[in-house]
């Protein structure tokens, strides 16, 4: 069986892990080029640790993209044939599908500063 | 389905009865381990330390009544201030909602006990004692003082010289360990002990709140558990963590306390608002409008709450765009809660509302924790955040939010519940009158707090001056402050009244839907005679008959009583029957490790660390007579569970209750090394030159160390393969080798230490080095006792290939041993070599 699919339980909450590991990763990034005073040369106007932040939270937002995408084809399938289940396998597909919803509005919402804000002005 | 062989069944119902019933007297009482009894304790004994923050916030009402009033000094009147919030939300908050989960989880979803029971009355134990110990603090004159985030610099040695914040932190750590239990506890009990048929989707809303509030605690307390830890080994044996001067940081303090102080306030929200989910369907007379829509939102709040840390330390100087991050999530979380607000009202809506007792204290929910909510979203704002930064305003939200957000609710859950533990119904003149007192007491005292903090009133000191004009608002908070007192006791002395004088009522007062409300009263201490099946989100409503059924001897678990009491195990997702599980009875191990426990922190706390560790002994002793004897090591692989029906006991199931609590201790212990590894690469953050000193010597004898591990859980894993073909032997000897191998990985890795690491006290480098090969060490120790356990299991022959659960542990526990002694290896070993 596979162990982690949006009809299942770990795979219905693992958007919301997705937005946490975003979130401890920007941090964490943002912590390096301020504490160490890594990833600081410019590009374009822009210092290597916000492009980096950057594409974090691009490839953050491409899983979760494919995931609810993933979820969503799940709960269909789920739909069509009974599955026996009583509308479980159901019912944990569309709560996945809604949390990678969310999950992404939060990762976007948490980085839209970024191209705004210097990394590491007080 | 074919019936049980005939039985007597009176007869059978009457020794189930005896089987589950606690032993008679104050040596009974001392024994319980019952999820009624331990649960009702826990409440009752949260009440009582409600009582006593109450009367410490009454003298600081009665100080800051006018200006240069002289009621408390301002010693006292800090340690006052230390005391209520401590005890508010470490002795009454958090462990007041466990009580209720306690309580209500096993005859809401349909089970006779949770499936620990001895885990639950240490965890009580643990937390009484704990409570206690800090308020001992009193008779020796040394009560805290540093406030109840209790921050460095001020908590360190040298601006805390006695022993007031040693009190706290082993007291509050001591009372920790019962919120981490019952957390094991009841994720435990929700995955695997529901009632058949009762598949995830239909499980109440109240146990989706539990859950996702256990799994919080399981991440949540441990980086306050690892900080108090680390200030207390800093104040007693002089390592650094926090004191600049050596490399420590006290920001450091401030990150883990709030990583734990955020999640925390959702911790105790997200169980008081299951209760308010419960309540408003019942009285609402529908079931809840958007039951997927919930869920989401409580899921949802439980993994942003860890975002919002940082906007405690908005104004501690860190980089705007990190305190942006932070400020996001904050007003992100305002979303989830909304959703459940708006589904709460909807419900109402389209319902057809009753207006009793509980449904008063849900409607001061309402309206007080909204506005809690609000200036919640206000302080999200890093600009408002310094202007309202440590004033009264954040006194006023935060108790808007708390007593909002937990008291109402846990009134109208008290006033809900208690007709089905007393059998009797509120008095309505009295039950009303408290509230009125409550709720516009409350408001009168905390409402122009808004004012006076934003007119400048600071917390936490002990006096202001009259310039500042805010006496008069002040004076009508503590004159109100004291009408709120009084509706509290009014509300207890009606609670306490209607236990003795109520009118009967029937069965199902409130005619709810769930299945607590099926049980006969008084409540057997079984819960249910049969286990029952139920097909639906709220049972009683669509078959009320189940109340009769489950009341009754023949069906599930319901046959000849055997020797032992039984919980059924159900599947996670699908809650089909797996498996029957035998839990312990009546027994004093928990309250003796919890006392073996209380004389390891008294003898710490005494600076006769020699003792302390002595005691070691008999804790380690009563945890081997506690292990070797629960369950029934004797139970046949198959047990009766049913009319023609026969289930694996636990030792033989894949879904056994020992598997999924160690599944979830193992995240608890991740999350306490996740906040230490933190720890290490904060403190390089700030360090100019890591190691401070330098060289790091060689890499041979690290990689003899690492080599050392892996051989010890290859070994162990080569052992319990063994057992799977049913070779006992294999075993016992794979688990003799994992047992060697993983004391030699100890004894080399100590040496190869001490050549590149400096003594602890040296920089906070050495300290924090030290710390984490300790913490790591002490697993492998621990591998090692478990793996002599089950070496001895084996060797008595309650351990086969079929009865494989506990090795299956012993090479779960390994495996994560080496884990995280990889990860520890390269960051002590590796990191700093690649710098």
């Amino acid at each position: 069986m596979r162990r982690v699919a949006p009809d299942r339980l770990t795979g219905a909450v693992l958007p919301m892990a997705v937005w946490a590991l975003h979130f401890v990763a920007i941090y964490s990034l943002s912590g390096l080029a301020c504490g160490q005073g890594w990833l600081r040369t410019q590009h374009g106007g822009l210092e290597t640790v916000s492009l980096l932040q950057m594409a974090v939270t691009l490839a953050a937002w491409s899983w979760l993209s494919w995931w609810g995408w993933r979820s969503w084809r799940c709960g269909r399938v789920l739909q069509a044939g009974d599955g026996g289940d009583d509308g479980r396998g159901r019912f944990l597909a569309r709560l996945s599908l809604s949390l990678s919803a969310i999950a992404a509005l939060a990762v976007l919402f948490t980085a839209l500063p970024l191209p705004m804000l210097p990394p590491c002005a007080p | 389905m074919s019936a049980w062989p005939p039985f007597d069944h009176d007869r059978e119902r009457a020794a189930l009865a005896r089987l589950w019933d606690n032993r008679p007297g104050l040596w009974g009482q001392l024994t319980a381990v019952n999820h009624s009894t331990i649960g009702l304790r826990y409440i009752a004994t949260g009440l009582a330390f409600l009582l006593i923050g109450g009367m410490l916030a009454m003298f600081i009402r009665l100080q800051l009544a006018w200006p240069g009033l002289q009621v408390l000094d301002p010693q006292r009147y800090n340690q006052f201030v230390t005391m209520h919030g401590t005890t508010m939300m470490f002795l009454f908050a958090v462990p007041i909602m466990e009580g209720f989960a306690m309580y209500l989880l096993p005859k809401m979803l349909g089970s006779r006990d949770l499936p620990f029971p001895r885990v639950s009355a240490f965890g009580y134990w643990c937390y009484l004692f704990g409570g206690l110990f800090l308020y001992s603090s009193f008779l020796f004159g040394e009560v805290p003082d540093a406030g109840w985030f209790m921050y460095v610099p001020l908590t360190g040695a040298t601006f805390s010289p006695g022993l007031g914040v040693d009190f706290w932190l082993i007291g509050v750590t001591f009372a920790e360990i019962a919120a981490v239990t019952a957390a094991v506890e009841l994720i435990v009990a929700i995955l695997i002990t529901r009632a058949p048929g009762m598949s995830i989707q239909k499980m109440p809303l109240f146990a989706w709140y539990v859950l996702v509030t256990a799994f919080m605690i399981a991440f949540g307390f441990p980086p306050l558990i690892l900080a108090s830890v680390l200030l207390e080994i800093e104040r007693a044996f002089g390592f650094v963590f926090f004191e600049v001067a050596r490399g420590g940081d006290p920001l450091l303090w401030q990150h883990l306390f709030w990583l734990f102080g955020h999640p925390e306030v959702y911790i105790i929200f997200l169980p008081a608002a299951g209760v308010v989910s419960m309540i408003v369907q019942t009285f609402a007379r529908r079931p809840m409008v958007g039951y997927s829509a919930i869920v989401l939102a409580v899921v949802t709040t439980g993994f942003l709450s860890f975002g919002l840390w940082v906007h405690h330390m908005f104004a501690v100087g860190i980089p705007l765009l990190a305190l942006s991050f932070f400020s996001a999530a904050s007003m992100a979380v305002a979303i989830p809660t909304g959703v459940q607000v708006f589904a709460w009202i909807a419900t109402l809506w389209a319902g057809r509302p009753w207006m009793r007792a509980p449904m008063l204290h849900i409607m001061g929910f309402f309206i007080v924790f909204v506005l809690g909510g609000l200036t919640g979203v206000m302080l999200a704002l890093v600009p408002f955040d310094w202007q309202a930064h440590d004033t009264h305003f954040v006194v006023a939200h935060l108790h808007y939010v708390l007593i909002g957000g937990l008291m109402f609710p846990m009134f109208a859950g008290l006033y809900y519940w208690l007709p089905l533990v007393s059998g009797r119904a509120p008095s309505k003149v009295l039950s009303r009158a408290g509230f009125w007192m409550v709720f516009i007491g409350f408001n009168l005292t905390f409402l122009p707090m808004h004012l006076t903090g934003l007119l400048g009133l600071p917390r936490r000191v002990y006096t202001y001056a009259p310039e500042l004009g805010v006496h008069w608002l002040n004076l009508l908070s503590t004159a109100a402050g004291f009408l709120f007192a009084f509706g509290i006791v009014a509300i207890l002395v009606d609670i306490a009244l209607f236990f003795r004088h109520g009118r009967r009522t029937e069965a199902n007062p409130w005619q709810a839907g769930t299945l607590e409300w099926a049980l006969p009263w008084p409540v057997p201490m079984y819960n249910f005679a049969s286990m029952p099946v139920v097909d639906n989100r709220d049972p009683l409503w669509m078959r009320p008959q189940i109340a009769g059924e489950s009341a009754r001897m023949g069906g599930l678990l319901g046959g000849p009583v055997p020797a032992h009491r039984e919980v059924l195990g159900t599947g996670v997702l699908t809650a089909e029957p797996e498996q029957v599980i035998r839990v312990s009875s009546s027994t004093p191990l928990p309250l003796f490790a919890a006392l073996a426990i209380a004389a390891l922190l008294a003898c710490f706390i005494a600076k006769q660390y020699l003792l302390s560790a002595a005691m070691l002994l008999p804790l380690l002793g009563v945890f081997a007579v506690w292990l070797w004897t629960t369950g029934d090591h004797h139970a046949p692989v198959r047990l009766p569970a049913g009319p023609a029906l026969e289930l694996p006991s636990q030792a033989a199931s894949r879904n056994a209750p020992g598997w999924w609590a160690l599944v979830i201790s193992l995240l608890i212990d991740g999350s306490l090394f996740a906040s230490l590894v933190f720890a290490y690469f904060y403190l390089w953050l700030g360090a100019p030159v890591w190691p401070p000193t330098g060289g790091m010597g060689g890499w041979g004898g690290p990689a003899v160390a690492l080599a050392l591990l892996i051989a010890a859980g290859a070994a162990v894993h080569a052992g319990v393969r063994g057992n799977r073909r049913g070779h006992g032997v294999r075993l016992r000897l794979g688990l003799a080798a994992g047992a060697a191998l993983g004391a030699g990985f100890l004894a080399v890795h100590v040496q190869v230490l001490r050549q590149i690491v400096a003594a602890p006290s040296t920089h906070a480098y050495d300290s924090v080095v030290w710390m984490l090969a300790g913490f790591h060490g002490v697993h492998v120790a621990i591998g090692v006792l478990i793996a002599a356990f089950v070496w001895a299991r084996s060797r008595r022959g309650h351990v086969d290939a079929v009865r494989a659960l506990e090795p299956r542990i012993v090479d779960a526990f390994w495996r994560y041993a080496v884990g995280q002694g990889i990860v520890a290896w390269l960051v002590i070993h590796a990191f700093p070599r690649a710098l």
